[in-house]
């Protein structure tokens, strides 16, 4: 059985790229992402799971990356905003105005980037079920909603 | 980040998880088994929760199955919420745990972590408890299989160091004809102020109940009154009431009279539903 104590390695392996680094098991995702990887995309919100700000994905699911411990992560592959350079939905989230203040954005791209992954025509009720998962203090959902029909409009 | 040290262990079976539980135990520490992590993660960051250790069980085979074997669906304890939806082997669980928190959460939260935290809710136990789901833990005696509806009341019964590995649901029991509603204040994604789950067999129903009083709960006595030909529905709708395990309690969702006319209506929506259900 692996023990983890005090400060152990793990490796991430973080938008194709592989990082060992020495943690503590208290330590969550979130805050190593942030502080030990630098990618500072992934937003520290309520910390509490509710507003989605953290969105990340695990093995192409989205996951809160505040409610996850880094030792659990040891060799799972992790991709945060900053993998989805130059992806459909991050440019549609720029054309449709998929934003306001852009605290959230980085979470709701991050979900709608693996709510298209699965489905490629997704109905509205499945779109309405996925992005529920993330908040816009600003309210601005009807940029968001746009910015994902734009991308549906184009495989349509 | 947790604002205190523990030490993380991850289990490769389940007679290792227990053994190390018991192992840390019996050195006076605070040892909790680790699955989706949602609810320990957050209360230890509120600090709400302390522990000296954590055993993470997501790498125990038996509790990653996830298969129908003949007659009987297998449902391992860490088998996240959207992982039971997407294969969809038992609809009524399904239902009933795809109203839970939100789809992201929901990668997240286990079926294990439901039946098992601290919250009351415990949404994915009333399919469970209506159709008299087994439940397989290992313990002091080894591995063990027993009926749920045993073993919990008020909560699940388990003893110190005994581990939930797996859910047995009858494939026959799970295709029965089923109601299930959950009502809410505002948003989809809140706790319930009532969740009911019920089944139709031959001419009987069974039913369950989450939120409405300080635990969830499923009562012989009601499920009789529920399929008794002889009663009406608002006359079934009044002996529940007077047979309820809990008293109906106020929250800050709904208070006891709102609830009350809510219990009322889904009782009636439930018998409606059933009523010519084969």
């Amino acid at each position: 059985m692996k023990k983890y104590e005090n400060y152990t390695e793990i490796t991430l392996k973080i938008n194709d790229e592989t990082f060992n680094l020495i943690v503590k098991p208290n330590e969550t995702l979130l805050n190593v992402i942030r502080e030990k990887v630098d990618l500072t995309g992934p937003k520290p919100g309520c910390e509490n799971g509710d507003c989605g700000a953290c969105t990340i994905l695990v093995n192409d699911k989205p996951i809160k990356s505040c409610m996850v411990l880094a030792v659990e992560m040891d060799d799972k592959d992790i991709i945060t905003i900053e993998g989805l350079k130059n992806t459909e939905i991050q440019k549609a989230f720029i054309d449709k105005d998929g934003f306001q203040c852009g605290y959230c954005t980085s979470g709701f791209i991050v979900n709608a980037y693996a709510l298209l992954k699965k489905h490629n025509l997704p109905d509205q009720n499945t779109i309405k079920e996925w992005l529920s998962s993330n908040l816009c203090r600003c309210t601005g959902y009807e940029g968001i909603e746009r910015a994902v029909k734009k991308v549906l409009d184009n495989r349509r | 980040m947790i604002s205190f040290d523990f030490d993380y262990y991850k289990a490769n079976n389940a007679k290792e998880a227990y053994n190390k539980y018991i192992e840390l135990e019996n050195k006076n520490k605070d040892v909790f088994y680790y699955n989706g992590g949602t609810e320990l993660v957050t209360y230890a960051r509120k600090g709400k929760i302390n522990f000296d250790a954590l055993i993470d069980i997501n790498n125990i085979p038996a509790c990653r199955e996830h298969k129908i074997n003949g007659e009987k669906i297998i449902l391992g304890a860490s088998l996240n919420l959207n992982q039971i939806t997407e294969k969809n082997y038992f609809p009524l669980l399904s239902k009933s745990v795809q109203v839970i928190a939100d789809h992201t959460t929901r990668n997240q939260i286990t079926l294990g972590g439901n039946l098992t935290g601290r919250l009351p809710y415990k949404e994915a136990l009333l399919p469970l408890l209506v159709t008299d789901a087994k439940i397989t833990t290992i313990g002091k005696d080894g591995f063990k299989t027993r009926k749920i509806t045993d073993l919990f009341d008020k909560r699940l019964k388990l003893n110190k160091g005994e581990l939930l590995l797996q859910i047995i649901v009858r494939k026959d029991k799970a295709d029965l004809p089923y109601y299930q509603d959950r009502k809410v204040k505002q948003s989809d994604i809140d706790y319930p102020i009532i969740h009911i789950a019920a089944i139709k067999e031959n001419d009987d129903i069974k039913v369950a109940f989450s939120s409405l009083s300080a635990f969830p709960f499923r009562n012989n006595k009601i499920d009789k009154i529920m399929g008794n030909k002889d009663l009406d529905n608002e006359q079934k709708i009044t002996k529940i009431k007077d047979n309820l395990p809990g008293a109906i309690n106020s929250n800050q969702r709904a208070g006891k009279e709102y609830k009350e006319m809510l219990f009322d209506s889904t009782i009636r929506d439930c018998l409606e539903c059933l009523r010519g259900a084969n």
